[in-house]
């Protein structure tokens, strides 16, 4: 009776959990500026029809406190560190969810940068506060000399150059998908986009 | 006239196998045959002829994957 | 020519092809990462947490941080922070910033202004000069140290301050005096790159020091086998990588360092060269012992008499002492808390260096005991600028004629300035304040009234003194104050510290602290000031100037008492560089200023050689050590004889002061979560660690939790003899406690847990228990 009440217990705040992923919506994909731009990002209709919660930039923005922070953990977490691997190599599905691949899964210490988007279940509820930190806001698509040509990349690749985890087709961000991901040399034509002079890790600091 | 370069996955120690039946497709080049992966060049006439060429690895026996890493597809008259 | 292009384009096609089989996305870049589009502009910064110190780059826009990396350069963390670094920036911007002084009147902490402020607390100070104290910190850097130093030591010729360090490391220090003669460890973090086996004694790394434990554990994925043993009182989120769990009843860690000394000797593992070259015995009565005298000594610490005691297992005794008697293995050990807040903690510090040293495991890469420090700069401030009651900077102490005299040189205070008589350590002084022996108290970096234990004794009557508290954000400390200062937070400030690595890292101030809020280092020099105005002789220094009196290059001098003239200058590089005469004594030699802004921190001694400035990886240490003697591959050259040998106490096991019994049948352990440093005046403040970890709970073993009645979320009573306080229970969480003990975590300001607290401390460091007092847990 415990045991089934205990299941019970734990598919409810599972569900609730689901359902209180807000801020997330099968969106049309950002970049569409052009019509000569063929849209890669929108989930196809099956997907759509699927009843998994797909998410997109504004939901990744809100799992982090500024770009470049370690986003938080939307679910429950289990003990060790060794079981978020578990999901998070490839995009694996569970009750409706997707699990977006790390793109280094060779740091292994997962807890020690990602911390629970909402505290232990002990305490009843969540607890938010407000300040007054104003984050740096996402990039999006990087620049493109003309339409055809392939954007730049925006962002830094400090623990983010395996681009397949994140820029694949199976990946709950509908908004960072790529259709063209068996190509493997993404570096061959996605250049990155930034400017050289104002490099945090400039040579002047060598030691 | 299209230049590609692709990696054929194979399954594991079917590697010369799977080279020696790719060598009969026609615009195919084999230039590494690796334990478990084969690089593979192909020169078609035009962009058209690239599907049904790659549509061919898929059918030899053995194969894993296909993935196309370089792409030249100016079509270059001369 | 088309045959030779399509020849080329074929080879180009190949090659890609090859790179990509090769390497897992074909992309190598060369050089670091540079920055984003938005035009961000960033600078290093060590960050503003924990000892072990990682580099940051903190990007700032519009005057606002809006941005912490981990620094690709820094060697301490090579890119990597924790959840707090991260969040490290978002620590500025909460919406109570403290950013105007405040004063009391009446029940009421009114707006006041900078000069009411400065005024009042040097008339407070002059009305009683030799009763005032200063409650200092482990997060003060080295210049508000230092300022702090010159101000009382100097100045008032009181020896009245102490840092919080006091409660984190002081058991740490006075291990290494008494063993070796000096403070802080030889080693440094590349031994965690060398090692093949780890042991904590009683430390939750994967929590405290994340970066330092990942640092090991991801060599993991290079196939490297790393061996670690966890010994503890309670399994935490570093037990779940450990290859073994060892948990010893609570306090009991003195015999099992006995017993690991008492196999090798008695198997004959130990390593005869290294303790005949290096070690020699002493008696906790500090009478010689042969080593046969040693050993008897260490007879009663058998394996079966340590497994009884200690809860150990026969096997899991016999492992430990085979591995520190395996020639081949290379151990290091690391430890925090669990030792150093402990009522025989200097004892506990000497025991593991004693198992060291027997071992001969000591100065080899990857194979020596590493104490790591908490707070980021316990080491760079209060052990090295010497902010305690008894110290002075550069390793000197106040008994020592000539070590006031060396200091009253430096500072160019009049002769006889420092008073030889140490003050109060923290718990006294606290205790000092409570009975009105002291009465003024100034407050900085740090919050007492959560963190000191035993609350209701030790901050009795605190708001009846005259109290000053120099903070950030309103604590349950600067509620009971009768003066607020707002301050300048981290990179809102210029700054050096040092790490538990001996790394002396340096920061320039990024952006201006919100409203009013000011510098520590400048709330010292007014206050100083002004007691120079009013005539306060020890303000004045032996040339009838300013004591701390400051010229620019033409020789004309500086304002620095006046905020718009001290926003200009860099009172740091005057201070540090002036400070750094001082470390010659006992070799903490460091650099110049001007080299740490060039680098991402260099490791003491820092020495020139051929032009160049040349840090220290392993003290006492051939060829890495530039003060090892000749013809010597380890010279402990600060021994107290003279002799150049470490010494190995022969310390005992001795009980706790309050142990379980019938009616407070628990042990109560505190301590920390990743998600908040201290007491969560910062942390608490950001919305994602906040919301990670909103409160503080307690920690049950499943079976009693079950025998109390007690499930996750339940309301659980801890109470002890001196207090009691309500918790939840977490029963399945992070941690699991050993049967009969509780934990519970410290950072909750509506959750005081320091009322339940025990303050007995370590007779010889003064640092108080806070892992062990006994309470009694019910359901509430």
């Amino acid at each position: 009776m415990k045991h089934s009440l205990f299941t019970l217990s734990i598919l409810i705040v599972l569900i609730y959990l689901a359902h209180s992923l807000d801020n997330y919506s099968n969106t049309q994909s950002v970049f569409v500026d052009e019509e000569v731009i063929p849209q890669f990002n929108p989930p196809p209709e099956d997907e759509e029809k699927s009843g998994f919660v797909f998410s997109g930039l504004e939901t990744r923005e809100s799992r982090r406190s500024f770009y470049g922070a370690p986003p938080v953990i939307p679910h429950r977490i289990g003990k060790t560190d060794r079981e978020c691997l578990n999901c998070h190599t490839e995009p694996k599905e569970f009750m409706g969810h997707v699990s977006p691949p790390s793109p280094h899964p060779e740091l292994v210490n997962c807890t020690q940068c990602h911390v629970r988007g909402n505290g232990p279940e002990i305490f009843k509820k969540t607890v938010t506060i407000k300040t007054n930190w104003l984050a740096i806001t996402e990039p999006k698509m990087g620049s493109r000399n003309h339409p055809f040509a392939p954007p730049t990349v925006p962002h830094r690749l400090h623990m983010r150059d395996n681009c397949a985890a994140c820029h694949n087709q199976s990946h709950p961000n509908t908004d960072i998908r790529v259709n063209h991901s068996q190509r493997k040399n993404c570096m061959q034509c996605h250049v990155p986009d930034y400017d050289q002079s104002m490099s945090p890790f400039s040579h002047e600091f060598t030691e | 006239m299209p230049i590609t370069s692709l990696i054929i996955g194979t399954a594991p120690g079917e590697s010369a196998n799977v080279a020696q039946q790719l060598a009969d497709v026609p615009y195919v080049t084999i230039t590494d045959v690796k334990e478990d992966s084969i690089i593979v060049i192909t020169d078609t006439p035009q962009s058209e002829d690239d599907k049904t060429c790659w549509d061919a690895f898929t059918g030899i026996p053995g194969v894993v994957s296909s993935d196309v890493i370089y792409h030249n597809f100016e079509d270059v008259e001369q | 020519m088309l045959n030779t292009r399509r020849e080329f384009l074929k080879q180009v096609a190949r090659a890609s092809a090859l790179a990509a089989l090769s390497s897992q996305m074909g992309l190598v870049y060369a050089m670091d990462p540079p920055l984003e589009q938005d035009g961000l502009s960033w600078q290093k910064a060590p960050c503003r947490f924990c000892g072990t110190g990682c580099g940051t780059m903190v990007g700032t826009k519009n005057g606002r941080v809006m941005a912490v990396q981990g620094d690709l350069q820094n060697p301490v963390n090579k890119g990597l922070l924790c959840a707090k670094g991260y969040h490290a920036g978002a620590a500025l911007y909460g919406r109570d910033r403290l950013t105007t002084p405040l004063m009391r009147k009446g029940n009421k902490q009114v707006p006041i202004s900078w000069d009411e402020a400065i005024d009042a607390i040097a008339k407070q100070i002059a009305k009683d000069p030799s009763n005032f104290s200063i409650y200092g910190s482990g997060q003060w850097t080295i210049p508000e140290g230092y300022t702090a130093m010159k101000f009382i030591k100097g100045g008032l010729g009181n020896n009245h301050i102490d840092p919080n360090a006091r409660l984190c490391m002081a058991s740490a220090v006075v291990g290494f005096i008494t063993t070796f003669g000096v403070d802080e460890p030889s080693g440094c973090y590349d031994d965690l790159d060398e090692c093949d086996t780890v042991i904590t004694w009683g430390n939750n790394w994967a929590e405290m020091h994340p970066v330092l434990f990942s640092r090991v554990m991801n060599r993991r994925n290079n196939g490297e086998k790393i061996n670690y043993i966890d010994l503890a009182t309670r399994q935490t989120r570093s037990t779940k990588a450990a290859d073994h769990y060892m948990e010893f009843v609570p306090q009991t860690d003195l015999a099992i360092a006995n017993c690991i000394c008492y196999q090798l000797l008695e198997k004959g593992t130990y390593d005869k060269d290294f303790v005949a070259k290096h070690v020699r015995f002493k008696d906790n009565e500090k009478k010689d012992l042969s080593i046969e005298e040693y050993k008897a000594f260490l007879a009663e610490y058998n394996i079966e008499n340590t497994s009884k005691l200690s809860g150990l297992s026969k096997e899991q005794l016999k492992y430990l002492g085979d591995i520190f008697g395996d020639k081949n293995k290379k151990v290091l050990s690391l430890w925090c808390m669990g030792m150093n807040q402990h009522t025989r903690g200097t004892w506990i510090n000497n025991l593991v260096y004693n198992v060291h040293l027997l071992s001969g495991k000591f100065g080899k890469p990857g194979s020596t005991p590493f104490s790591l420090t908490g707070q980021p700069s316990a080491c760079g401030t209060c052990r090295e600028v010497g902010t305690l009651a008894h110290a002075l900077p550069g390793g000197r102490v106040v008994k020592n004629a000539e070590h006031r005299k060396q200091v009253e040189d430096v500072w160019q205070c009049k002769p006889g300035s420092i008073n030889a008589k140490p003050g109060f350590h923290t718990i006294s002084m606290f205790e000092a304040f409570a009975k009105g022996d002291l009465s003024s108290m100034w407050v900085q970096v740090t919050n007492p009234a959560q963190s000191i234990p035993n609350l209701h004794k030790n901050l009795a009557n605190s708001d009846k003194r005259f109290l000053v508290v120099s903070d950030v954000y309103p604590t349950v400390t600067t509620r009971l104050a009768n003066i607020v200062l707002p301050s300048a937070l981290w990179v809102e400030k210029n700054g050096v510290v040092g790490n538990s690595e001996r790394r002396t890292q340096q920061w320039f101030k990024m952006v201006d602290p919100p409203g009013d809020a000011r510098d520590d280092v400048w709330q010292m020099l007014a206050v100083a000031h002004k007691l120079y105005e009013m005539g306060f002789a020890g303000m004045k220094n032996r040339n009838g100037k300013f004591l701390f009196h400051m010229e620019d290059e033409n020789g004309k001098e500086i304002k620095s008492w006046d905020w718009n003239v001290y926003k200009t200058i860099n009172t740091d590089k005057i201070l540090f560089d002036e400070y750094r005469q001082l470390t010659l004594l006992k070799h903490k030699d460091i650099a110049p200023y001007d080299e740490y802004v060039k680098t991402r921190g260099m490791r003491w001694p820092v020495t020139e050689q051929n032009g160049r400035w040349v840090e220290t990886k392993r003290r006492f240490v051939a060829n890495d050590d530039p003060y090892v003697a000749e013809g010597r591959d380890i010279d402990i050259y600060m021994a107290k004889a003279g002799d150049k040998k470490a010494i190995a106490w022969a310390r005992p096991y001795n009980a706790p002061p309050e142990v379980p019994d019938a009616k407070f049948p628990f042990w109560l352990c505190t301590g920390r979560v990743i998600e908040h440093w201290h007491t969560g005046t910062m942390t608490g403040r950001v919305k994602e660690l906040k919301r990670a970890m909103p409160h503080a709970y307690v920690e049950l073993h499943p079976e009693d939790a079950r025998e109390l009645g007690i499930t996750d979320g339940d309301m659980v009573k801890i109470k002890s003899r001196r207090g009691s306080i309500i918790l939840p229970a977490w029963v399945l969480g992070r941690g699991k406690p050993a049967k009969g003990s509780v934990f519970v975590p410290f950072f909750d300001e509506t959750k005081l847990i320091n009322e339940v607290t025990l303050d007995a401390y370590c007779p010889m460091s003064k640092e108080p228990d806070y892992k062990k007092c006994a309470v009694l847990v019910e359901k509430a």
